[in-house]
């Protein structure tokens, strides 16, 4: 893409008019599809729910752990509509729950070979459907293409955002919620140990700042003046350009959001999940991607998934409970995702380590619900499929990380083209394709 | 045209034929020309390819590289009247200290080590009530320093996979149980006291605390690393089929796997051998190990929490971090023994002789700086740029510093942008200031560094397994658990691994944040009429200050100060800035706030957030 001076002034001009856009864009420019992630980091153990594995002697599911003196901690299978998932309603009671409450709009796809066995390239594929760090997650791109017009493209309160070229449409909040110290002038730092310094020592009034970005954009200008190479200078100082009028506008409309969230604390999936459903109704951006909260790499003792599930599914639950007060659940998508699954045996230390076939849980508008795409074999390997209809087919193809991530974009209307091109998205649970 | 010497080009392939080396050795494929690499006088060169920086604005972007802060107003005078004064100043600044703690943030992000989101060692037994930032440095800067070591000792950049020793501080020292002097240095010499090799930052404690090595893995991510960071030569990033009728949790059978299944065989008969050096370091090490060894008053073995392979008392301080009887564990699981690429080795040491003398250290390392130096990645530096650069490094000794020296003083590092449309041409456009440099300038700018009390009100009540959660002081642009160093694009080391160069809608809200508190610092500091020399930027006016000439002589001092460009008073950098600073003190009434103001903007200014 090249850049010209004309499109740096036209983006500048809009920068130094910012606060007549926040104002349009509370108006009505809000994006018309909005998509939530929630990153279950580590590593999830998918026979504790998603891909039931009784039958199969190859596997050690949940049912390893049962307690033979108690007659309530009995692993079972139970279908809802026709997902079928593993339960257990003493360890793992809001996974019942919340199929319960929740199937006919839960889409489960299973077996999407991932590529590779260890975490950071599994996190790279899953997130971006590419082998590069460099690239755009999936949810980057859906959030610069569909929020295109708010504060912010997404906002990332996973802690591993990838962000690619998009990086200026990316809003991220910090481990300990530190973006509302940045946002809201009420909220000072506290001062160093030795009271050297007292917060703040500054703060601009909104005139003040509405005079400094006028005369940022200027300065952008005259240094555009310099070094214009249509490219990749160009790009740079538009992006600058285009960050400064998106900070502003998001600290003008987003502090009130923020209330939400704790100093100095990692905020829970319950509080991510209030979050992120106001962010989202408030047009501050059109997709955010949350952190499960908790760590899934159970190599040692993997009795710890029980704890694990019911989190994420009681979690789960508050969010789509969220989403479906505030009529958000209308054009609102959730993705729950973890970058690959957990060996089919139990090693040594009663843990499991890593399986490179991954699944998915998808929510909400625009999803086909009620079914299950996809599937393993009996060693919990991907199973070839039928792209059309997600139906186990030896004669179809099988799915890589790539085809459900440009299946992904598509399904929230974005063009994944661009973005992964010759790759065939995958996207059977897409409603109205 | 521009070519390599034939005769010099051979004489590096003959020196390594046992080791392997795909293209940077392939007398066949004749790199890219560029004007760093030795030329043929008789042949007339081209044209220029890219449009240079201004001497002064060369300086300016060499300065901030390689010492995080601008040049001085005198630095800048003295290469606008006489370009060719950039040579000494670059050789002085090579061996000042800044240049230094430079070298430990390029290392840092090649690491991964600074990753204060993962648990650092508690302040338990001899360090309870320490702050737990104090630990974390003193963890995490561990093998930074050894680099800082060999830098600032000028032995060659080989050592650092070679040295005989450690650096340590106190608190680490009693971590690890290791000699220190309290009279000496805070960092100073020592040596690992446990049976562990020496070979530099392959025998470090933290290096291989960060870079684990779970279930079946067998130290293979930490070859990998090994791999990836001194040889470019990169394991995971090829996708890999796991057949389902492997049992990948039992490590035996995963083994055999790798060694005779054909789809496995290609990586791992390489991989393997490079992590069998690995034996002898626990594979997993958290913080949070050595709190529950506490807990279990560190004599008696855990009944039933992972993790379970060693007792407590290893994890108890001075932890035993290199385990003597695992070494030769390879053996145990029946892999493959200790080789580099088909080299047998014994140990580390070993290991660190084999990769500097493998030609594809030198060239990765100057594939590392180079791309470090000018925001790309490594794979992404051009292999001309960088064969030219590695014959720089390799001629001087392994000089870290020629090496540096070579790439601010390249051709395309003082470039800005192409005058030709050819894809390979090495230029090397805007730079986007990293959250290391800015906080650097701004604090020699304006004083101000931001520090804040990272203690919870409670901190110290909230007592757990891990101990108490008191952080101390915390310098937020260093932080990530606390502050913003990722969030103004930066890495966390653990997530985040990788710059974003391009600016972002966080990074801005930081920026004018930091922007705003250090103005109001230096303002009221250099306001409050302290000794002229005192001053940090405002050295024109007083706070009663407003007429138009000298307030416009302060603007050129600041452009200049701030942004290493020098203006005239009439300029349009000067009446824009004057404006800002007029308007603010005619809405406000007030000189403090229309500095502030103007400080910051300059602060903010494109001009000093690329360069």
């Amino acid at each position: 893409m090249s850049w010209s001076r004309r499109q740096l002034l036209t983006t500048a001009g809009a920068l130094a008019f910012a606060p007549r856009l926040v104002r349009a864009a509370r108006g009505g420019s809000s994006a018309d599809r909005k998509l939530i992630v929630v990153m279950c980091d580590g590593g999830w153990d998918t026979t504790f729910c998603y891909d039931p594995k009784f039958s199969s002697p190859y596997i050690d599911g949940p049912w390893v752990d049962e307690d033979p003196n108690n007659p309530l901690d009995r692993e079972g299978v139970r279908s809802y509509g026709d997902i079928t998932i593993t339960v257990n309603d003493l360890k793992r009671p809001s996974v019942s729950r919340f199929f319960e409450r929740w199937s006919d709009q839960a889409a489960v796809v299973n077996g999407t070979w991932i590529g590779s066995l260890a975490h950071p390239p599994c996190r790279v594929r899953a997130l971006t459907g590419s082998t590069l760090q460099t690239s755009p997650s999936f949810a980057t791109i859906i959030g610069a293409e569909l929020g295109a017009s708010l504060p912010l493209g997404s906002i990332d309160m996973s802690g591993m955002a990838f962000t690619g070229p998009l990086a200026a449409t990316v809003g991220q909040v910090g481990f300990q919620n530190q973006l509302k110290l940045l946002v809201k002038d009420d909220a000072n730092f506290p001062p160093p140990l030795d009271g050297s310094i007292a917060y703040p020592q500054y703060l601009p009034t909104e005139d003040d700042r509405a005079a400094l970005f006028a005369h940022l954009a200027a300065r952008h200008e005259q240094l555009l003046a310099r070094v214009d190479d249509g490219g990749f200078n160009a790009r740079k100082l538009a992006d600058r350009i285009e960050s400064m009028a998106r900070a502003q506008r998001f600290r003008t409309t987003g502090a009130e959001a923020l209330d939400l969230l704790t100093l100095g604390a990692a905020p829970t999936l319950r509080e991510q999940a209030d979050l992120a459903v106001e962010l989202l109704r408030s047009d501050l951006a059109a997709t955010v991607s949350l952190n499960s909260g908790v760590f899934w790499d159970t190599h040692a003792l993997n009795v710890g998934q029980h704890g694990l599930w019911e989190h994420l599914f009681d979690g789960l639950d508050h969010l789509m409970d969220r989403l479906t007060e505030t009529g958000m659940i209308e054009h609102t998508t959730v993705v729950a995702i973890s970058e690959m699954t957990r060996s089919p045996t139990l090693n040594l230390n009663a843990g499991k380590d890593h399986w490179p076939h991954a699944s998915a849980l998808l929510l909400g508008a625009g999803v086909i619900g009620g079914r299950v795409y996809g599937g393993t074999d009996e060693r919990g390997e991907s199973l070839h499929v039928d792209y059309a209809t997600g139906e186990v087919d030896p004669a179809g193809g099988l799915v890589r990380y790539d085809n459900l991530a440009a299946g992904l974009v598509q399904l929230m209307g974005v063009d994944p083209g661009p973005w992964y091109r010759e790759v065939v998205p995958y996207l059977p649970f897409a409603a109205g394709v | 045209m521009w070519r390599l010497s034939v005769s010099h080009w051979s004489l590096r392939c003959g020196r390594n034929t046992l080791l392997a080396l795909a293209v940077a050795c392939d007398p066949g494929s004749t790199p890219a020309p560029d004007p760093v690499i030795d030329s043929d006088p008789t042949v007339e060169p081209p044209g220029p390819q890219v449009e240079p920086l201004s001497p002064t604005q060369h300086l300016v972007r060499a300065s901030l590289v390689l010492r995080g802060l601008l040049p001085s107003p005198d630095e800048l005078r003295a290469v606008r009247d006489d370009p060719t004064r950039i040579e000494p100043l670059v050789d002085a600044w090579l061996e000042s200290p800044e240049f230094l703690e430079v070298m430990k943030d390029l290392h840092a992000e090649l690491l991964q080590v600074r990753a204060d989101v993962i648990e650092p060692l508690p302040a338990k037994g001899p360090l309870a009530g320490r702050k737990l930032n104090e630990l974390y440095e003193a963890h995490s800067e561990e093998p930074l320093e050894l680099v800082r070591h060999v830098i600032a000792n000028d032995r060659p950049y080989t050592e650092v996979l070679t040295a005989d020793y450690m650096l340590t501080n106190e608190p680490l020292s009693i971590m690890y149980g290791l000699d220190y002097d309290p009279a000496g240095p805070a960092w100073q010499v020592s040596r690992w006291s446990d049976e562990r090799p020496h070979a530099g930052l392959l025998s470090s404690a933290e290096l291989w605390r960060r870079h684990e090595s779970a279930g079946s893995n067998f130290h293979r991510l930490r070859a990998n690393f090994i791999a990836d960071t001194f040889l470019c030569a990169d394991f995971a990033n090829r996708d890999i089929a796991v057949s389902g009728e492997v049992t990948i949790s039992d490590e035996l059978e995963v083994a055999a796997v790798t060694r005779t299944d054909p789809g496995c065989v290609a990586c791992h008969q390489a991989l393997d051998p490079l992590a069998a050096f690995f034996w002898g370091f626990h594979r997993r090490f958290k913080g949070n190990f050595t709190a529950r060894a506490y807990e279990s008053g560190c004599d008696t073995r855990w009944e039933s929490s992972p993790p379970t392979e060693y007792p407590p008392e290893v994890y108890c301080y001075p932890i035993k971090g290199w385990i003597p009887a695992e070494q030769q564990d390879w053996e145990t699981w029946q892999l493959r023994p200790p080789a580099f690429y088909g080299h047998p080795g014994h140990d580390l040491r070993d290991l660190g002789a084999m990769i500097i003398e493998d030609p594809r250290f030198s060239q990765c390392i100057a594939r590392q700086f180079y791309g470090w130096f000018t925001q790309q990645d490594k794979e992404e530096v051009p292999l001309s740029v960088a064969i030219a650069l590695q014959h720089t490094f390799e001629d001087s000794g392994f000089d870290t510093k020629a090496l540096a020296r070579a790439i601010v003083l390249s051709e395309s590092f003082r470039s800005y942008r192409a005058l030709v449309d050819e894809p390979d041409q090495p230029v090397v456009g805007l730079q986007t200031i990293r959250p290391e440099q800015y906080a650097r300038a701004v604090q020699d700018l304006t004083g101000f560094a931001w520090r804040v009390n990272a203690d919870l009100p409670s901190c110290d009540e909230h007592v757990d397994a891990y101990g108490d959660r008191c952080w101390g002081e915390v310098d937020l642009m260093r932080s990530d658990l606390f502050g913003y160093r990722a969030m103004f694009g930066g890495i966390t080391g653990n997530f985040v691994t990788r710059p974003t160069y391009t600016p972002t809608p966080t990074k801005e809200l930081v920026a004018h944040r930091f922007a705003y508190e250090a103005a109001g610092h230096v303002v009221d500091h250099d306001l409050a009429n302290p000794p002229p020399a005192a001053r940090r930027l405002l050295t024109l006016v007083t706070p009663t200050t407003t007429d138009e000439p000298t307030v416009r002589l302060q603007l050129q001092a600041l452009h200049l100060r701030m942004h290493g460009l020098f203006v005239e008073v009439d300029s349009p950098e000067v009446d824009g800035t004057w404006a800002l600073f007029s308007d603010a003190l005619t809405r406000h009434g007030d000189v403090r706030d229309a500095w502030k103001l103007t400080i910051s903007a300059l602060l903010l200014d494109p001009a000093l957030m690329f360069y």
